[in-house]
């Protein structure tokens, strides 16, 4: 089944789960399954593999029968470089779909320090409460005094309360207490993991925060050649330009480069260029004062997380880290914003209130393009004039969203639920794919995008593929890999299912092993970023003392994105789903580098089968198939696809 | 005699500090074979000052050329601070040292530490005078420098 040999793991893994019952207040300590490192590795797909197992088809994400899992990987807490990410999973209130977020900062070394690979809750709380995890023992606490609270005070006061500064937590604000369905989880105060909405099911469970302290060691099975490959690595980094400018101006340089090609979504994706886009840019934060330091996730020295602070003016006490280039188009370009303070002021607002930044921001578009098209008034908004780029109306509706009142409580459903009480043509304003609001690419620039768009996993998504933009592939390997050298040509359909693959098992299985999306991504030179590829591999394979082939890379990873698919077909996803254009899409751009591309229904139909047949999948169902599903070694899977491909004839 | 300085606060914010630890990381890799920046014999202490900025100090023993005797060696019982001759630095005997957290009381920087696994005082021994987390700083914010 796979390349792994030995089934002990030596080193990565604690080999503990913490096992919460908040229902029965109970915490009890189980051991890690081996068989899941060996088939599934960790992180997402410890998360996907559980969520599978654990829920049914009818399961109702904010019941208690819902499960949250908060996943730590095996290179997290090691030196290996952008390796500390932490995986928070759930079925989605958002879309129904498998639902995971992933953050970075320091969380999942301390949480593998404290003793435990993952955390796996079950039940509703009677009462708030957080879990504070110690070194080995787990307890759960009130949390009367911090709900209702923002995530940044209660960081502030759970850190009192513990009376230690150096913890790692894990809060949710207002909107997860609220169950709105775009509601986040905020890593220690500054990171985020975002989209989803695992904050409301963290907020049905009525478990406000996790906090975690720890001291363990984490053992390695060859230390010498995991410093090794760690030096390799930074050195990887060190030589590719594309990381250095990520270094310089985190994901945020991505925003004067998308507004040059015209695929820089503004004004509720209307247009694909922003003319006031160097006010809101990575230079003008820099240039403005407002950018503090850089800095790094957990043995990571890429540092693209800024640390912004505004000393003066209107928005004075406004601290964050980012703006990150999503957050800069939802509550800049995409919301017809040009003042740079007010974007760092919402984005610390929607932190604070523990909302999605990409949801929020696809609310505030969607409302203000309805207010323009008189489909929503001022009175819909409890007297906001939702004007582009006004003030009141961006500070006034997030609020109104994290809370719940007015048209906020609508808002709150996602976009999808609000058209259908809005009515009046507002759907064909409403920027979502399966049910989570669009990321902040538009769909209609290249072909690219216009598959990978609407196969992801969790809804609209930015990580579940990465490759629009940055042809990394030489036109012999394309050849190789994908059957023709068109793969590589963004403008032409040849091709794009095999690479659409090929990229989102690719990057599935970095966030399996803790890894960050930009280590698959940022790159110059496709042999540079093979070279970081097999020296993760072999990180892998000097911590764990596993021995790997090269393609155990990708085809682990192809393994869960077929688990999810499933998980997703039998929560009754199906080709038509996939093939749901948003009417935007369907309008030609009107202008700029991208004037008059538009999806065509059978351009997507015939891009999809492609990918179907590239993954395996049957292509009038785009349900997999028991053949593909076995020859993964997915057999329980195999036979629940098999009874639902039976009920579907 | 060389040693680590810390370049304190500079201008560029990629210059500064990022607080990824990746000297802990380091630090521990090398000298225990394991994870655990909690033994690591430098740390990045982080924090919010009262006006927003965003702090992280480099915390690592100095080795105190100043002085004939330092505060770390004065205070320990077992006296298992002891000058290598070698290459002039204090280290720890692991053997001798009790864990009693005296010499951790008495160091004016905080630059020693309690290890909280093998429970004995560490601090930096510079590497044998290659200090990996000075090769490894991305942002240069540690140097090796004549002490």
């Amino acid at each position: 089944m796979s390349s792994v040999s030995a089934m002990q793991p030596r080193g990565g893994y604690i080999g503990q789960i913490l096992e919460v019952d908040l229902s029965g207040g109970q915490v009890e300590a189980k051991p890690l399954d081996p068989t899941w490192v060996r088939d599934f590795v960790g992180g997402r797909g410890f998360t996907s593999w559980l969520l599978w197992e654990n829920l049914a088809a009818d399961t109702d994400p904010l019941a208690p029968e819902n499960i949250l899992v908060f996943a730590t990987a095996p290179l997290a807490g090691t030196a290996f470089p952008m390796s500390a990410r932490t995986v928070i999973a759930a079925r989605s209130p958002a879309t129904g779909l498998i639902g995971d977020s992933n953050a970075g900062s320091h969380f999942a070394p301390e949480l593998k320090q404290a003793g435990y690979d993952l955390i796996v809750i079950r039940g509703h709380s009677p009462k708030p409460v957080y879990l504070w995890i110690n070194n080995g023992r787990a307890e759960l606490r009130d949390a009367s005094h911090l709900w209702g609270k923002g995530v940044y005070q209660s960081d502030q006061i759970l850190r009192q309360n513990l009376r230690d500064a150096t913890i790692e937590t894990a809060i949710i604000g207002p909107a997860g207490e609220n169950l709105v369905k775009s509601a986040c989880v905020m890593i220690s105060r500054l990171s985020t993991a975002g989209r989803t909405g695992m904050g409301a099911v963290m907020g049905s469970k009525r478990l406000k925060a996790v906090a975690v302290r720890g001291h363990r060691d984490i053992p390695i099975a060859h230390p010498e050649r995991l410093l090794q490959k760690t030096k390799e690595m930074l050195e990887l980094l060190r030589e590719d330009p594309q990381i250095e400018e990520g270094r310089m101006k985190g994901t945020h340089f991505l925003l004067s480069y998308f507004n040059v090609v015209g695929d820089l979504p503004t004004l509720n994706f209307r247009l694909g260029q922003f003319e006031s886009v160097d006010q809101i840019s990575a230079e003008a934060l820099r240039e403005r004062g407002r950018l503090q330091r850089m800095m790094g996730c957990y043995s990571c020295p890429v540092h693209c997380h800024r640390y912004s602070l505004i000393e003066e003016g209107e928005y004075a006490g406004t601290y964050l880290k980012g703006p990150e280039f999503e957050n800069a188009v939802a509550l800049g370009s995409q919301s017809g914003n040009a003042d740079l303070d007010l974007v760092l002021y919402c984005n610390m607002l929607c932190n604070d209130l523990g909302i999605d930044t990409l949801s929020m921001g696809n609310f505030l578009s969607f409302s203000m393009e309805c207010y323009e098209q008189g489909i929503l008034t001022k009175a819909d908004f409890d007297g906001l004039e939702l004007t582009w780029g006004s003030k009141e109306a961006m500070i006034g509706l997030i609020n109104m969203t994290a809370n719940r009142q007015g048209i906020g409580d609508l808002l709150a459903e996602g976009l999808r639920a609000a058209v259908k009480e809005i009515g009046h043509g507002a759907e064909q304003f409403a920027m979502e794919v399966k049910g989570l609001e669009e990321c902040s690419t538009d769909k209609r620039y290249d072909y690219l995008g216009g598959l990978w768009g609407f196969t992801g996993t969790r809804g609209a998504d930015h990580l579940r593929a990465v490759c629009s933009h940055f042809p990394q592939f030489p036109k012999e390997v394309a050849r190789q890999l994908f059957g023709t050298e068109e793969a590589i040509d963004p403008q032409s359909t040849g091709g794009k299912g095999p690479l659409v693959k090929y990229h989102e098992d690719r990057a599935t299985t970095a966030d399996l092993v803790g890894m960050c999306k930009f280590f698959i991504w940022w790159s110059c030179s496709w042999e540079n970023l093979q070279a970081r590829i097999r020296c993760a591999t072999e990180a892998y394979a000097a911590l764990t003392g596993f021995q790997l082939e090269e393609e155990w890379w990708n085809a682990v990873g192809e393994r869960v994105f077929n688990l999810e698919r499933a998980f997703n077909v039998r929560q009754g996803l199906r080709k038509r789903d996939d093939l749901r254009i948003l009417p935007r899409y369907l309008t030609p751009m009107p202008e700029g580098p991208g004037k008059g591309r538009a999806i065509k229904v059978e351009t997507l139909t015939a891009l999809m089968e492609q990918y179907y047949r590239a993954r395996g999948w049957e292509v009038e169902s785009g349900i997999p198939t028991g053949e593909k599903l076995r020859a993964l070694g997915l057999e329980s899977v195999a036979e629940a696809m098999d009874v639902v491909r039976e009920t579907v004839r | 005699m060389r040693v680590i300085s810390l370049d304190g606060e500079r201008s560029l914010p990629e210059e500064r500090c990022g607080g990824c630890r990746l000297c802990e990381a380091i630090c521990v890799l090398v000298h225990e074979g394991v994870a655990n920046p909690k033994r690591s014999r430098i740390h990045i202490l982080s924090g919010f000052s009262d006006d927003h900025h965003l702090i992280f100090d480099q915390v690592l023993c100095h080795q105190c050329f100043d002085q004939d005797v330092p505060p770390c060696v004065q205070a320990c019982p077992t006296d298992a601070i002891y000058k290598d001759e070698e290459s002039g630095l204090w280290k720890v005997d692991s053997r001798e040292c009790v864990g009693c957290g005296v010499c951790i009381e008495e160091c004016p920087y905080g630059a020693i530490f309690l290890d909280p696994v093998a429970m004995v005082a560490l601090k930096c021994d510079l590497c044998g005078g290659q200090p990996q987390c000075v090769e490894i700083c991305p942002s240069k914010v540690l140097a090796l420098v004549e002490g």
